[in-house]
């Protein structure tokens, strides 16, 4: 067992993804469910990418010209917009507030996870969606500026992505398309540093109202003890994870609980998205899960 | 770590793979991904029969366009009629006003002649009376 094996976990992992269509976009006689695409999605990927696929299935069915250069198209979850500029499994651990315990105790043989999904047009865009008009190549220059933002927190410069060969760009890009771990490993072992200066974290919060953090993550303590999930996790909230004291919440990540003891980059490397950020999901706990932990 | 961390994702894929050969496996550098598929390109009917709703789906957007913009236009009506209606309200409020005030005026004045005449006549009385 080795950390090959889980990055490959991590990089295979798939969700079972509906997309049905909003009823307002539907010729007459059409029922959302006659329309509804079911898709493998990897995790590690953007919706997005997805969307002309989508489209293409459905343009039949519509009532509207998803072409229409005049009008937004984007995804929906319980009349949510989602934020295509992060990987499709990050959203659906944050946005379902995933506690990956409960869903083992309610799984059965025959059950059957499927996210499902909206597709929406309109003539605005709702509020933080990025625009998104130049397709894949967009969603390609998006990729590489995450990785130069990661690059720079990491290494405190971003010179080993912008000194990557126009042919190892590509090879990159084309490792996510393909779904080639083994050239994306490559290429991101490239940027990857031994030791880092601050380890690249995004935290999800979905309750009690969506907001992102972008904490200042240090690998090394002024102690010289590397940093681990609870010391992030106690600075940023307070309040869920006090010491000494019951937590209300649990660190998700690739939709798994991650033990809050472990050390901060050797999550970070063995979890990290495609974008090289290590993505988090804050979920509160169960109420038998609280009077467990209580008992204790 | 690692043998937990395997463990729980091994899990995860357990449940979420259920039934994934219900789910479409699309790969992004498929044909299906560009904009229409081969067999558009290729069948004339198709193209034609694409040409036609795509022309619908403009006319459609031009009425929907339009039936939006009348809609502004019955709910501004409807505001202006909303105005009108509370203009008549104050104003039948301020008539009832105005005939009230009137009426008592009139009564005013009635008593007031009532009053004169009643002297005139005494006058008259007194006058009459001295001549007696």
């Amino acid at each position: 067992m080795s950390i090959n094996d889980i990055r490959q976990l991590v990089w295979q992992g798939a969700l079972n993804v509906q997309i049905t269509v909003k009823p307002t976009l539907l010729a007459v006689d059409e029922s959302p469910k006659d329309c509804a695409v079911n898709l493998r999605i990897p995790r590690d990927i953007y919706l997005t990418c997805y969307l002309p696929a989508i489209i293409n299935r459905v343009r039949d069915s519509l009532r509207v010209d998803l072409d229409d250069e005049e009008q937004h198209i984007w995804l929906e979850f319980e009349n949510v917009p989602l934020y295509w500029n992060y990987p499709a499994g990050v959203l659906y651990d944050s946005m379902i507030g995933l506690n990956p315990s409960e869903r083992e105790d309610k799984d059965a043989e025959n059950s059957l996870e499927v996210w499902r999904l909206e597709l929406a047009q309109g003539p605005k865009l709702p509020p933080g969606v990025i625009p998104l008009t130049g397709g894949l190549q967009q969603i390609r220059s998006y990729l590489m500026h995450q990785w130069k933002q990661a690059c720079f927190i990491l290494n405190g410069s971003s010179k080993q992505v912008m000194s990557l060969s126009m042919q190892e760009s590509s090879r990159f890009w084309e490792s996510v398309v393909t779904r080639d771990q083994e050239n994306f490993i490559y290429v991101a072992n490239k940027v990857i540093p031994f030791k880092p200066r601050f380890i690249p974290v995004i935290i999800h919060q979905t309750l009690p109202e969506v907001k992102l953090f972008q904490p200042v993550t240090v690998h090394s303590k002024d102690d010289g003890t590397r940093t681990k999930l609870i010391d992030l996790i106690q600075a940023q909230f307070p309040n869920l994870f006090q010491k000494d004291h019951v937590t209300l919440s649990k660190v998700v990540s690739n939709g798994i609980e991650l033990p809050l003891t472990e050390d901060l980059y050797d999550l970070y490397n063995r979890l990290f998205s495609l974008d090289g950020f290590l993505h988090l999901s804050i979920c509160l706990i169960t109420d038998s899960e609280y009077a467990e932990e209580a008992s204790k | 770590m690692d043998k937990r961390l395997i463990e729980r994702l091994a899990k995860r894929d357990e449940i979420e793979g259920r039934y994934a050969e219900l789910f479409q496996k699309v790969s992004l550098t498929d044909q299906n991904l560009k904009k229409g598929d081969a067999s558009r390109d290729t069948d004339s009917t198709r193209d034609l029969l694409n040409s036609t709703i795509a022309r619908l789906r403009k006319e459609l957007k031009d009425k929907d366009t339009n039936v939006n913009r009348l809609k502004e236009v019955i709910e501004v009506k409807k505001q202006d009629s909303e105005k009108l209606n509370n203009e008549i309200i104050s104003l039948t409020i301020e008539n009832n006003l105005t005939s009230k005030r009137f009426a008592d005026l009139e009564e005013e004045h009635d008593k007031l002649v009532k009053r004169w005449v009643a002297r005139v006549q005494q006058d008259v009385d007194k006058l009459n009376a001295g001549f007696d």
